[in-house]
Formats: C-alpha cells, sequence, structure tokens
C-alpha cells in the first residue's frame, strides 16, 4: 500500500523530555487513530507531521516529499489540513470570516470560490447555521468544529487531527464520525484521541503511544485481541486487577491476568486492550523501579 | 402569537419593497426557517396581485437559488474594510489586503499602536514647549518597536498554529501587519517631530526603523517582546549616556547612523531566511 507520511527514528526533545523517542512510522491511506495517556507524545507527532514543528533527529517524509525543504514544505502544506489541540482564535471573528481567513492563507485567491469552498467546509462538519456568529459566543464544541473547518478547506491528501472529538456531544460526535469516514476514503487520516470508542468506530489501525515511543501498532482487532481471555465480570472489585470498574449492571469489570472467584469471561473491549496495555506498562515500570531501588 | 414573519411583510420584501429594518428581519428570519422559505417559493411562483404593475416574465418569477445566495453573501461574507481598500488602492494583492486588514491581532495592535503614537506625540509636544527635545529623541524610535511588538504579541497571535500550517509564507504575514503597523505609527509621530528643532528632524526614523528590524530578526528565536526590551533598554542607556557625556543628538552621528541602516536591512532578511529554515516562528518552534 502506498505510503503517504513516514517518521524514521524521529526524536524531539523539550529540554530533558524526550516527547518522541526515535520513532518509526509509515502511514498509508484511511485512519489511524492515536491513543496514549496524557504526555505521551501525541501532539508533539502530530506538530511534526504538519510541518510546525521540527524534530530533533531523524527523517519525515510527507506526501512524497521532505518539509525540511521549505518548496517542498510549501507544496506539503497546499495538501495538508491541520487541526491543532490547542484551538486559538482571532478576537472578534464569525466563524465564516475565520475560515475565510484561513483560506487565503492557503491560496484561496479567488473570492467566489474561496466564499464556496468556505460555506462548504462549514456545512461538512455543520456549522452552516452559525456561520455568521462570532466564535467567542460559541460553544467549546463548535469551536472545535471551526478549527476543523478550517482543516478540511480544499478537501486535503493528508489530514492531522488533534482531538477532532473532544468537548462534542454524542450526537455530535456521531455525526463527525461520519464526515470523517467518507474524507478518509479518499485521503491518509491521522487522529489524536481519548476516545477509544472513536478509534472502534473510525480507524482502520491504532498506534499507542507512550513517554515518546510507540508501545503499539496494529489494527484495532489486533489491540482488542491482546486482552481476549483477561476481562471478568464479577460481584466485587478484583484488587489484584490492572484495572477496575462498577458496571451499570451493578457487576465489576476486571481487566488483567488474574481470575476473580465467581467471575464470568467476557468478550473485550478496545478501551480493555488499552489499559490492559497501559497497565502492563506501568506494572513493567513499578517493577523496574523497585528492581533499581533494591539494587 | 406567530413567530413567523408576516405574509405582507414577506410579500414587500420578495417584491424588493420592504424597508432597511424589514429586510434585515425577514432576511434573518428566513435563513433559518423552511416554512418561510416555502412561504418565499409561494409567494414568487404567485401571480400578481389585481391592479399591479405588470412584470416581465423574468422578474415574476426571479431564480430562487440566486436570490438565496445573495441573501447569505449579504449575511456571512465579511465586508470589505476601509483599510482592506485603501491597502488595495495602493496596489497589495487582495489577498494579501485582506490579510494585513482582517487579522485582529493587528487590529488590536493597530489601534495600540496609533494610541501610543498619538500620546507620545502629545508628550513630545509639550517636553518640546519645555524646551526638552531630548526626551522626544530617547522615546520617539521605541514606539515603532512597541508596535511591532504588540502586533506580535503575545507569541504571534491566537491562531498562529493553525497560520503556520498553511502554504502562506509565515515571514511575509509578519512583515506585511508590520508594514501596517508602522504605517499606523509613523505619521503621527512624524507630525509631532515638526515641532522640534530642526537638526533632531527626521533623523530619529532611522534608528527607529533599524529597532523594528531587530526586532523582527530576532523574534523567530526569542518572540517579539525580550528583543524589544533588549533594544528599548539599549537605547535609553545609550541615549541617557549621550547626554551625560556630550548631548543626546550625539547617538545619530553618521557611524551610528550606519549602524542603524545595517540593522534596518539585516533583520527583515534573517527573518525571512530563519522563517524559512524552521517553517515557523514563535512559541511552537521552541
Amino acid at each position: 500500500m502506498t505510503t503517504t507520511a513516514s517518521l524514521d527514528a524521529v526524536s524531539k526533545h523539550y529540554r530533558s523530555v524526550a516527547a518522541l523517542d526515535r520513532v518509526d512510522l509509515a502511514l498509508s491511506p484511511g485512519i489511524t487513530g492515536l491513543l496514549g495517556p496524557n504526555g505521551a507524545g501525541k501532539t508533539t507527532m502530530l506538530r511534526v507531521m504538519a510541518t510546525v514543528l521540527r524534530p530533533d533527529a531523524g527523517s519525515v517524509r510527507l506526501l512524497g516529499r521532505d518539509p525540511t525543504d521549505p518548496e517542498a514544505r510549501t507544496e506539503i502544506r497546499r495538501r495538508l489540513g491541520y487541526q491543532p489541540q490547542e484551538l486559538g482564535f482571532p478576537r472578534g471573528f464569525s466563524a465564516f470570516a475565520f475560515v475565510n481567513y484561513m483560506a487565503v492563507l492557503k491560496e484561496w485567491t479567488d473570492r467566489d470560490a474561496r466564499t464556496a469552498e468556505v460555506r462548504r467546509a462549514l456545512e461538512l462538519v455543520g456549522l452552516g447555521d452559525v456561520a455568521t456568529k462570532r466564535i467567542s459566543r460559541l460553544s467549546g464544541g463548535q469551536r472545535r468544529r471551526v478549527a476543523l473547518a478550517q482543516a478540511l478547506l480544499g478537501t486535503p491528501e493528508l489530514l492531522v487531527l488533534d482531538e477532532p472529538t473532544t468537548g462534542l456531544d454524542p450526537e455530535q460526535r456521531a455525526s463527525l464520525r461520519g464526515v470523517l469516514a467518507d474524507i478518509a476514503a479518499s485521503s491518509t487520516m491521522v487522529i489524536s484521541t481519548h476516545q477509544t470508542e472513536d478509534v472502534a468506530a473510525l480507524c482502520n489501525r491504532v498506534v499507542v503511544l507512550d513517554a515518546g515511543r510507540v508501545h503499539f501498532d496494529g489494527t484495532v482487532p489486533e489491540l482488542v485481541s491482546l486482552a481476549a481471555g483477561k476481562v471478568w465480570m464479577a460481584h466485587d472489585p478484583d484488587p489484584s486487577a490492572l484495572a477496575s470498574w462498577r458496571t451499570a449492571s451493578g457487576r465489576h469489570r476486571n481487566v488483567g491476568e488474574h481470575v476473580p472467584t465467581g467471575a464470568k469471561l467476557v468478550e473485550p473491549s478496545l478501551e480493555d486492550a488499552y489499559l490492559l496495555l497501559r497497565g502492563a506498562r506501568d506494572e513493567a515500570s513499578h517493577d523496574r523501579h523497585t528492581t533499581e531501588v533494591a539494587s | 402569537m406567530s413567530t413567523h414573519v408576516l405574509p405582507t411583510d414577506l410579500r414587500a420584501w420578495v417584491l424588493g419593497e420592504a424597508d432597511g429594518i424589514v429586510s434585515l428581519s425577514v432576511e434573518q428570519h428566513v435563513m433559518h426557517c423552511s416554512d418561510c422559505q416555502r412561504a418565499v417559493a409561494d409567494t414568487m411562483a404567485a401571480p400578481p396581485a389585481p391592479g399591479a404593475a405588470p412584470t416581465t416574465p423574468a422578474a415574476a418569477a426571479p431564480d430562487l437559488t440566486l436570490v438565496w445566495q445573495a441573501v447569505r453573501e449579504s449575511l456571512e461574507v465579511p465586508r470589505v474594510s476601509l483599510l482592506e481598500r485603501l491597502l488595495s488602492r495602493l496596489g497589495l494583492p487582495p489577498a494579501d489586503a485582506m490579510l494585513v486588514a482582517a487579522a485582529p491581532a493587528l487590529r488590536g495592535s493597530w489601534l495600540c499602536a496609533v494610541a501610543l503614537a498619538v500620546s507620545f506625540a502629545v508628550g513630545g509636544a509639550v517636553s518640546a514647549r519645555t524646551g526638552s527635545s531630548g526626551l522626544f529623541l530617547v522615546l520617539a524610535p521605541l514606539v515603532p518597536v512597541v508596535g511591532v511588538a504588540a502586533a506580535f504579541g503575545p507569541e504571534a497571535g491566537p491562531a498562529l498554529e493553525q497560520e503556520s500550517s498553511a502554504p502562506y509564507p509565515l515571514a511575509r504575514l509578519i512583515l506585511l501587519r508590520t508594514a501596517a503597523v508602522l504605517l499606523a505609527a509613523l505619521p503621527v509621530v512624524v507630525v509631532g517631530q515638526l515641532a522640534f528643532p530642526q537638526h533632531v528632524a527626521w533623523s530619529w526614523l532611522l534608528p527607529a526603523l533599524g529597532f523594528t528590524a531587530t526586532v523582527l530578526g530576532l523574534s523567530p528565536w526569542f518572540g517579539p517582546w525580550r528583543p524589544a526590551l533588549f533594544v528599548s533598554v539599549l537605547w535609553v542607556v545609550a541615549t541617557g549616556a549621550a547626554a551625560r557625556v556630550a548631548t543626546v543628538t550625539a547617538v545619530l552621528a553618521p557611524r551610528f547612523l550606519v549602524l542603524y541602516t545595517v540593522l534596518l536591512l539585516a533583520g527583515p532578511v534573517v527573518l525571512v531566511l530563519r522563517a524559512r529554515r524552521l517553517g515557523t516562528i514563535g512559541r511552537i518552534s521552541s
């Protein structure tokens, strides 16, 4: 399959902290979900892929070009859409005015064509009715969709979206998933999220990042299969489980190797698998720390 | 009570006979009301009222799509501002003019620069009356520096990350905004300085432009405020030292004017080259 974006031994440090530590990744058309705890390096990776941050080491190729070359970078940006995690909007702009402003920066110089494209992008994210409202008067979810609308201008070939569904209500999220799935049919999309259900619903591939390193890279079913035979429903929480929580039925869902007394084995979900992966890593790092202290 | 547009108002609006206030209310309501949209379509399709002036076939059945397009256009698309029109008249491409005029970071900073310049000009005039042009010389070159720093603060605007991922060159955007700040700040200060002795006239412009260029050149590394502060402190110390040793105008000696010229030429070049290499400027590049 065609590789649209690739990272080869990419590292980025903020002072002594490694936000990315020799990351290798190759992305193909379709949707790749990026999971990981806060501080895992997801946003740094997406900034690198959006050409707004240069790595300290390693090489990046986007849409067949090297972003360190100024001409190639401009060409990449012509075919790239980026929604950052931290949203900032100029004061006093309406949703339409902001997306229109971004369209000018994206070289939509013809006024009529630009107006039509801005409308299309706003309609696509369901903001057609509030296009004239000031961004400062929009809800958090609507602001996020304004940022998404500017990313969708020109139907980019590479879409980099940092937490696109944060702040959206369930109905908006479902609708947005439909939009993103349609767009992904003809582009490469990478989305960072804390919502495992978004990944399960949308992504052909999932990458789990932690402490700047890739800890899992595969399909959603492959990640889910890691938790097969390790998710139990029991009357009581299992203290030795990696994760345990009370469900709506009143029973406890326990994720881990240990079999609680009287428990029933259930089908794992993506969230179970992610928690298992995270828990195993925390446990390993705890064991390593204990060994280091003991020695 | 009905929440829809009165049929008489709707008909008047369709026929173009409604006044401005009624038109605005009808437009805003009809944009979001499917019932009234149907009523508009029905009104347009309906035969003219008895006694009404005969209409041409085109007038009797206007293209509904075009009508909606015009309504949306008037409501959604931001109007071309006076500054934008002026910049376009001066030969700036329309897209560049729009970027300069529309950036609210600039708008705020632009107003700030003008306010600074006006207050400074007033202060300068007062100091001139008391026979002290030294204060003017100390402060005049710093006004555009502060204006430029304000234009990019905090850290080059709230939408920097989104702007950085667009193909439009960020250095060009910053230079355009700087030019607009200078356009706003310099004329007012120039008017203010007309009240001062001839030997000071215009000579402060060169350090002003040189320092502004220095702020631009250093901004990819340090942001705009730290270089602005550095330059300001350095200038105040230099003029203070000159005043103690001889006269404050010693900072305008030919050898210093050469230095200001070098800064003026080097600053934008450094900015463009650095921005080209980094691909971005400001907080996200660090």
